[in-house]
């Protein structure tokens, strides 16, 4: 069972020794912190063991299967077998098939040990030489690749090693040793010579740790990837336009890969930006990742990232976390209305219309369409975990703005309108005016909601009482300090020589604080500090 | 002995010709200590000092009594102190303050280890009336008499010294120990704490803290165990923020020692419930009933309780006992109502209980600020706020025309020679 999960949890280990890879490699950069994501650790239902009940909806595992390729494909499917019981039959059969196109070994045989524990038949052209032949294959070609590398190497010829190295990468990514891939990827740095290498190393990076889920991996190396880009255009500028490059359009398998000839400018940076959208919702940042979103053009979506994101997909996360944390305003101008995202709406009216009803307050059937839409967006591998997050964050703006142009409301019809009770509308409302988030008072008995009546005089007057009562207080902590400085008193560890005992109060600034002896109980026995007044004495 | 007596006729001889200050110098001199090495006749030397013109002698008798290895007859010594503070002359002992405090750390070790506290406070509150030359000096003794006072549950003595704010410090000839500065802001604190004066507490404590600092001195650590408790009863928004002058030594001691146990509590009363803050003292109650802060975190309990209900006022209008005490985690509505009878008694919130149905009502506060006793208040704060402002001011004065400042500043300004090349 939990295949995704196991497989995440492998490879954190492993991140640690990618850190010291990385900074071996002479990678200066050190703000690679680690973040397990499966660690971030709200109290939402999405998180763990859950299962789904997708009964009624129309979902079907040929979304998945029909608009991804390669291994986002198959985690995927395995996120789906893991969480949803009664997809979970043919959700791995499919997987297993689709494992067969890559070497990866490991993941096969947990997948078909699964499949023998749940007793599921295998299908009639099931290859039960494929685990074996496969794992020589890859060994052979490891061992091929290594060899050639290493002539290379002896050759120095840069550009074959920098090839070699990503070959070797490309081949153990196939291998979903994402570990050892990252290693390859980061070590043809070195032989990095134009931009557009650059560029590629860090399309490699960071596929490699998308993976792995090493998010502040993927962030740094994102921008790394868009500086390099930008100086790509600036030298480019004499030659080709921009334009041309971006009608180009390549084969979309080759994208990631090093085939930087065909690679088209536009469709990496949207790349960049849908890598560095999941790695902000991963991390929480939930309107850095709408933002990232945002600019990822409908075109490049559709037609190449299906080793990546669906559109539908796409368009899901926009919609989530734009409804969490976007303005209205911002909501309409960035998404709404934008030429680019409509297209993405057209493909799943169903975002659409949890959008426009948004937008137009009907929040009963807002909220109707999102709590329709849960099962489905509760198996998305990079959503779930925020899934709960998010809604509580949309309901809230709800219960806001639908409160804004009131002096008070009935608590009854606002509980029909937001399809609850009016005891949980409560305690959602006594959480938001805790926060501040809403300034209102609860009419419990009557069931009224509020507008909070501030009266200003009185307010004024309070203020100005506590304000008097604090400065006093600290215009006479003042007193009482410059009183203590007038006595050159200061508490200091009086172990010390008695040549230090005249030090003016001025050069006290330089405190070492280290190595300290702490003498509990008695109040009155000082704390010692060793070697701390050497220098301060000398300046007597 | 026959340099004692010529000592005492030296000493005669000054205090009859006024040469106090010489005298001072005779008396305290190290290299001749003829009194402490004469300790066995030192009574009949005392019989010989009429006071009050031979105080500053008498003092130095009585000191050297202090300084022998034991005392003989200790209640014969106080009542030979207590009238000794009694008739002696200020004056002379201007000359050597150190001396009479002294003597009081040992009368009040002594009284403290025989539990008769009680007996030192009326002498050390005469010592400090005798010793201090203004209402706002603080002397060494002033720890002595709050420990005596918080040992014997006897606030008043303390109270009339605490109530002065300190502008300044007897230096007690450089005798002074800094420990006593922070000691008596420390009992000063337990004090104000004990008649539940807890915003003043919180002030003693802080003091105490922000006290300059380049090593952390165990008293402060003990004052923030307590300034942290003080602070959250007194029922002041909680906020875990020292002032910015605290020296950065003390700041991470206090951290490395206190933030699981005491600094914790803030964020607990910020966005804590009930259950959370009971399971949270109770897995430290050890450290608590070590720390003797006990009956301090039992108040503490009780001021969470009232600072949640205080929330619910912020957030209804209307509320029924039952849904309060959900929502504050009480056990019944009886022990609701309680809590809300004494709130209420207490003016910290505004409110009445409906008993028909079972309501809280909440109001507003009724004070409008119109009425002309609450104007005057706010003058009378307002002018005690401009009065600190103005010693503060004297203060600042008196360094701008200080010799040393004159001096430090024309060194250090660029035209520090341009008197030369006027002249």
């Amino acid at each position: 069972m939990n295949l995704s999960r196991n497989f995440g949890s492998n490879n954190n280990n492993q991140q640690m020794d990618i850190q010291n890879t990385v900074s071996s490699s002479g990678d200066t950069n050190n703000n690679l912190s680690i973040q397990n994501p499966n660690e971030n650790s709200t109290t939402s239902a999405y998180e763990g063991n859950y299962q789904v009940n997708i009964s009624s909806t129309n979902f079907e595992l040929e979304t998945i299967t029909l608009s991804y390729t390669g291994l986002m494909r198959i985690y995927r499917l395995l996120y789906v077998a893991d969480h949803c019981s009664s997809l979970r039959h043919e959700a791995l059969l499919s997987s297993l098939k689709y494992i067969q196109e890559t070497h990866f070994t490991s993941l096969y045989k947990q997948v078909f040990d699964e499949l023998k524990k749940q007793n599921i038949p295998l299908p009639n052209d099931f290859d039960s030489s494929w685990y074996e032949k496969t794992q020589r294959n890859y060994i052979q070609k490891l061992e091929k690749l290594d060899t050639d590398l290493r002539n290379f190497r002896t050759n120095a010829i840069k550009d074959s090693i920098r090839r070699g190295h990503d070959d070797l990468g490309d081949h153990y990514l196939d291998g979903g040793d994402f570990f050892n891939a990252i290693r390859c990827y980061v070590r043809s740095r070195d032989y990095c010579v134009t931009p557009r290498h650059m560029i590629t190393m860090c399309m490699n990076v960071i596929k490699a740790s998308f993976y792995m889920q090493n998010w502040s991996n993927v962030l740094s190396y994102v921008s790394k990837a868009e500086q390099a880009i930008e100086s790509l255009e600036s030298t480019n500028k004499s030659g080709t336009t921009p334009a041309a490059t971006t009608t180009s359009l390549a084969n979309p398998m080759d994208v990631s890969t090093s085939n930087a000839m065909i690679t088209s400018d536009a469709i990496l940076a949207s790349r960049l930006k849908v890598y560095a959208g999941i790695a902000e919702l991963a991390t929480k940042r939930y309107k850095l990742a709408a933002r990232h979103f945002l600019g990822v053009t409908f075109d490049h979506c559709s037609n190449h990232f299906q080793d990546l994101i669906s559109p539908q997909t796409l368009i899901q996360y926009v919609c989530l976390c734009s409804l969490a944390t976007f303005e209205r305003s911002e909501l309409h101008r960035l998404v709404i209305m934008s030429p680019n995202m409509k297209q993405y709406l057209e493909l799943e009216p169903s975002i659409r219309d949890i959008l426009l009803k948004f937008y137009e307050t009907s929040y009963s059937s807002c909220l109707g369409l999102m709590s329709h839409l849960e099962p489905i967006l509760a198996l998305d591998q990079y959503l779930a975990p925020h899934l709960r997050a998010l809604y509580y964050e949309i309901r809230h703006r709800i219960i806001i703005t639908y409160f804004l142009p009131y002096k008070n409301a009935s608590m009854t019809t606002m509980a029909n309108q937001l399809n609850t009770t009016t005891d949980v509308l409560e305690d959602e409302l006594v959480n938001l005016i805790r926060s501040g988030k809403i300034k209102a008072r609860i009419d419990s008995k009557n069931k009224i909601l509020y507008v909070a009546d501030t009266d200003q005089r009185w307010y004024a007057y309070q203020h100005a009482l506590t304000i008097t009562k604090q400065s006093e207080k600290i215009t006479r902590a003042l007193l009482l300090r410059s009183a203590i400085i007038k006595a050159n008193l200061i508490v200091k560890d009086d172990s010390i020589s008695s040549s230090s005992s005249t030090r003016s109060p001025n050069n006290n600034n330089n405190m070492n604080i280290n190595r300290r002896h702490f003498i509990p109980n008695l109040p009155g026995n000082m704390m010692m500090d060793e070697g701390d007044l050497s220098d301060d004495a000398a300046m007597n | 002995m026959a340099t004692l007596d010529q000592f005492v006729v030296n000493i005669r001889q000054l205090t009859t010709d006024g040469k106090f200050s010489d005298l001072a110098q005779a008396l305290s001199s190290p290299n001749v200590d003829h009194l402490t090495k004469n300790i066995q006749h030192i009574d009949s030397i005392i019989a010989t000092f009429p006071l009050p013109e031979y105080s500053m002698c008498m003092l130095a008798c009585l000191h050297a009594v202090v300084k022998a290895p034991n005392i003989p007859d200790f209640d014969l010594f106080l009542t030979q102190v207590d009238t000794f503070i009694q008739t002696s002359s200020a004056e002379q002992i201007y000359y050597l303050p150190q001396y009479l405090c002294e003597i009081c750390h040992v009368i009040t070790e002594r009284l403290r280890k025989e539990n008769r506290a009680r007996v030192g406070i009326p002498i050390l509150y005469r010592a400090i009336e005798l010793l201090r030359r203004e209402p706002g000096q603080l002397l060494s003794i002033h720890s002595d008499l709050y420990q005596l006072c918080l040992l014997c549950q006897w606030f008043e003595p303390a109270l009339t010294y605490l109530e002065t704010d300190i502008i300044d410090i007897n230096r007690e000839n450089g005798k002074f120990d800094v420990k006593h500065l922070l000691l008596s802001y420390y009992y000063g604190g337990m004090i104000y704490a004990c008649i539940k004066q807890f915003d003043r507490a919180a002030n003693f404590f802080e003091n105490v803290i922000t006290a300059p600092a380049t090593a952390t001195s165990a008293i402060a650590v003990e004052a923030y165990k307590k300034y942290v408790l003080v602070k959250l009863i007194s029922g002041t928004i909680p906020t875990n923020h020292l002032p910015t002058y605290t020296s950065r030594n003390v700041q991470q001691t206090i951290k490395s020692l206190c933030s699981t146990q005491y600094t914790e509590l803030f964020n607990l009363f910020n966005n804590g419930t009930l259950t959370q803050f009971d399971e949270f003292v109770n897995r430290h109650r050890d450290q608590y009933a070590r720390d003797r802060n006990l009956g301090l975190i039992k108040q503490t309990r009780n001021a969470f309780i009232c600072n949640s209900i205080q929330q619910l006022t912020k957030t209804f209008l209307t509320v029924s006992l039952k849904d309060l005490a959900n929502r504050v985690q009480l056990q019944s509505t009886n022990e609701a109502e309680k809590y809300l009878i004494d709130m209420i008694e207490n003016g910290q919130i505004f409110a009445s209980i409906n008993k028909k149905d079972g309501m809280v009502i909440f109001h507003g506060s009724p004070e409008r600020f119109d009425a002309n006793n609450m104007l005057a208040k706010l003058q009378d704060e307002t002018e005690k706020r401009m009065q600190a402002e103005k010693q503060l001011k004297e203060l600042e004065r008196q360094i701008s025309l200080s010799k040393a400042y004159i001096q430090r500043t024309q060194q250090s300004s660029p035209y520090h020679d341009r008197p030369k090349i006027l002249n």
